[in-house]
């Protein structure tokens, strides 16, 4: 680390100055112990490696920051981070202003060079980067052709073909902003995918795959020295475990509950509980190449069977919601008001698989054992919606998505769930059902109209064509052609010790930063 | 007694070549490692890309030969995770399992022998179905139910102990229990048939009636002869030392080689997955190695019997 005199200064101003925010231990203990079911799923912390929203997403943004950021306690809206103002010079070219005065992980401050390396080669592309990194990276930003520093705080990306989403796409996961020096220092890009220098709240002091991840704080951080001396997350596999250690004060935080542990939990009185929605839905996608799923009345009859209400209400008791169809508010004028899911509708559904001539021909519906939460449950609960209008449906429960998705054997519905990681449906619905989305490159649905619309949406600056598009793109995934079934919008759930005065984003995201504490 | 040995040894590899052969196979045909890893988001240039970079879109034949000859030459390649190389990786995680593992293993034998010679002297008395039933008990309850039931009166209840993974003397107490208990239970049921077993024998009656006293009975004609008859059962005990520790390893959060496995597994991360599991074969091949040739050092019947 280059200590300069800058960073001891503020690192020993700041830290005689710290804000006296209690966790709940009289010996005042600054350390913050939060148990979660995974670290990483790659057992990696490059966001370009480590794509889970429901492993890495609980830290990342303590580490690594976006050029753009969003509200983690408002409504995910898009605010300056690392940039302070941005601007569209042209069609092509977007230009951000540097934040400046930051200090990173490495004593350095952050400049032009830092974003340049982040996009760079060595990071995103040449002979030392992974294959699939390259391939993650393509996805993120498919348009990016350049990068062009205007100066020490000034920076220009620019693309090959016009590109509205690009704003948001620097305020997701792959846009994070690492240490130019530091990524060169190290020798290959898998000593730096566990060993990441960024400017957040809190640094990486020791990572140990699959055990604990200890992040140390960052006094010199922008936007205020955290609260917080220390954060260690532990990965405590099992459910059980995680509230035991909680109740047993092993844990500050226990992650990842499912809604009745949340609601068994929020009746102790030393204990709150705290979450709700998460940008994610969960869904049954269709393999429309399956007979008799390749006749879409089919599709939408077994969508109409469905009350995604009890849904919420039984499984999830009612602190989910059935959402309007494969979007989020905080898409902002590219929400399509008004929209909602096909009504639960059993007797429409009976008509329409008459109509359809459906004649009891057996659907194979594949699910993981509870890789969502209650996924189980839910399953059930559909395969008796659908047995109710006259389907013949086969639940099969795989050990992992390889078996989900194999195309041996006949192949009808299979559960997942679909993220916006960005502020604009290219972000979903694009992203996961467009021509180059998983559910079409795995041969399980296509649509010439909708393909269309995907390049066109991709490529158009017009926000007014661009709902338009978005409206009818719904149109045909949730209603002529189905590609899949939305069945409630997932919420995630998090207990800490009561007393502590923090509070819960809208996203997977534990803000342990000042942001995050309401005193 | 050297063709005995050697015999031993070439079955003891070759035992552990079939299963690194049946591991290779069944990962590799239960589901394709680059979908697992990456994901049911991930699109085709993506998966693409992962098996071209870890050679998974060879055919399944090729990808094990290919494996099976840097084995051989001491490579077993490196996590599609993270880069690590595997075997280092994985040696690194048995330090930790052997933490609980060996203490558990002490406290299978030292509670489940004793007890076991206990109700066998007292066949049939109160003392016996006493220890039985604990056995049975310790038998039937699977490790992890006796784990939850520990933590939840010595963690959460008492706040004696901490619940999960702390790399300290109290932090080993739970798991500890937890395996050994389960155990003893095992060990105390052999140990009293085999002790019956030997009490009924006429050399035992006969030394009882040369005016023995009991205590030299057991201890020059008993036990001795009682041991042939527990080395593959403390054999098996300490071949599954690295293997048997993965449920409670999870519900403990110990960073031991379980919870590697269980990792590796979900992800397919096929060398590591091979790394373990061949090590964990070639573990319970050598310790069954030594048992046999200890057996048949105890009783070269067995030696003669065979050639």
């Amino acid at each position: 680390m280059n200590l300069t005199r800058r960073t001891a200064l503020s690192t020993g101003l700041v830290s005689t100055a710290l804000p006296r925010i209690a966790f709940g231990q009289a010996n005042g203990d600054r350390v913050i112990r939060v148990a979660v079911q995974k670290i990483s799923n790659t057992l990696t912390l490059d966001p370009l490696r480590e794509q889970s929203s429901n492993a890495s997403e609980r830290w990342m943004a303590s580490i690594l920051e976006n050029l753009i950021g969003r509200n983690q306690h408002s409504g995910l809206e898009r605010v300056p981070a690392l940039a302070t103002a941005w601007r569209r010079i042209d069609a092509l070219t977007l230009e951000l202003d540097l934040r400046q005065g930051v200090i990173m992980h490495d004593g350095r401050e952050f400049t032009s060079e830092d974003v340049l390396q982040s996009f760079g080669e060595g990071r995103i592309f040449g002979p030392s980067v992974p294959k699939d990194v390259t391939a993650i990276a393509q996805r993120h930003f498919p348009t990016l052709e350049r990068l062009q520093p205007t100066g020490r705080y000034g920076i220009r990306f620019i693309t090959s073909k016009p590109d509205v989403t690009l704003e948001g796409r620097l305020s997701a996961g792959g846009g994070e902003i690492i240490s130019a020096q530091s990524w060169r220092q190290r020798q290959t890009w898998q000593a730096n995918s566990i060993a990441p220098v960024g400017t957040g709240p809190y640094r990486l002091a020791e990572f140990v795959p699959g055990v604990r991840l200890v992040l140390d704080a960052h006094y010199a951080y922008w936007d205020g020295p955290p609260p917080a001396q220390q954060v260690i997350f532990f990965e405590v596999p099992e459910a059980a475990s995680r509230i035991a250690g909680l109740r047993a004060g092993d844990f500050k935080f226990a992650c990842d509950l499912t809604p009745d542990q949340a609601i068994a939990l929020a009746r102790d009185p030393k204990v709150q509980v705290q979450g709700g929605l998460v940008p994610n839905h969960r869904i049954v996608a269709f393999d429309k190449t399956h007979p008799p799923l390749d006749n879409p009345k089919v599709r939408l009859a077994m969508a109409h069977a469905v009350d995604g209400q009890a849904i919420v209400d039984s499984l999830w008791a009612g602190k989910s919601r059935v959402p309007p169809g494969m979007q989020w508010e905080f898409y902002g004028p590219m929400f399509v008001p008004r929209w909602r899911v096909p009504e639960y509708n059993p007797p429409l559904a009976r008509t329409m698989l008459l109509s359809a001539g459906y004649n009891g021909e057996e659907i194979i519906y594949r699910a993981r054992h509870n890789y969502y939460p209650a996924e189980v449950s839910t399953a059930q609960i559909l395969l008796e919606y659908w047995r109710q209008v006259g389907l013949n449906v086969k639940l099969e429960i795989c050990e992992n998505w390889a078996q989900v998705l194999t195309k041996h054997g006949p192949r009808g519905v299979r559960d997942w769930s679909n993220s916006a990681t960005f502020d604009d449906p290219v972000s979903s619905l694009v992203a996961q059902h467009g021509p180059h989305g998983a559910q079409q490159t795995n041969g399980e649905w296509s649509n010439a109209e909708m393909n269309a619309l995907c390049v066109q949406m991709e490529a158009s600056t017009d926000f007014t064509a661009r709902q338009a598009m978005f409206r009818r793109m719904l149109q045909i995934c949730e209603r002529e052609d189905p590609a899949y079934i939305v069945l409630h919008q997932n919420a995630v759930f998090t207990a800490h010790h009561r007393g502590i005065p923090w509070r819960s984003s809208p996203s997977f995201f534990l803000d342990f930063s000042l942001r995050g504490f309401s005193s | 007694m050297m063709r005995f040995i050697a015999w031993r040894l070439i079955r003891a590899i070759l035992t552990v070549l079939a299963v690194a052969l049946f591991v290779a196979v069944a990962l590799r045909i239960s589901g394709d490692p680059a979908v697992i890893a990456l994901g049911p988001d991930a699109t085709a240039p993506v998966l693409q890309a992962f098996r071209e970079q870890h050679g998974l879109n060879r055919p399944i034949p090729m990808q094990i030969l290919v494996q099976f000859q840097a084995m051989l030459h001491g490579d077993f390649g490196a996590s599609m995770m993270d880069g690590t190389q595997a075997l280092p990786l994985v040696l690194h995680h048995v330090m930790p399992t052997l933490e609980i593992a060996l203490p558990a293993l002490l406290l299978k034998l030292a509670l489940g022998i004793p007890a076991g010679i206990l109700a066998a002297v007292r066949r049939n008395s109160w003392i016996d179905r006493l220890v039985m039933a604990g056995a049975v008990l310790g038998l039937a309850l699977p490790n992890f139910v006796i784990g939850v039931a520990l933590v939840l009166v010595f963690a959460v209840k008492l706040g004696w102990l901490p619940s999960s993974g702390h790399p300290n003397f109290a932090g080993l107490l739970l798991p500890v229990i937890s395996l050994g208990l389960a155990g003893a239970g095992v060990m105390a049921r052999f140990t009293r048939s085999a002790i019956i077993g030997v009490l009924t024998q006429p050399h035992v009656r006969a030394a009882a009636a040369k005016g023995l006293s009991r205590y030299k009975v057991m201890l020059r004609h008993v036990l001795p002869n009682a041991v042939a008859t527990l080395l593959p059962v403390i054999g098996l005990a300490i071949g599954g030392l690295l293997a048997g520790t993965v449920v409670v390893e999870t519900l403990f959060s110990w960073p031991g080689l379980g919870s590697l496995l269980v990792v590796a597994v979900a992800n397919r991360d096929l060398p590591v997955v091979e790394c373990i599991l061949i090590l964990s074969a070639a573990t319970m091949a050598v310790s069954n190695l030594v048992m046999d040739v200890a057996h048949a050092w105890r009783d070269p019947r067995i030696v003669r019997g065979r050639h």
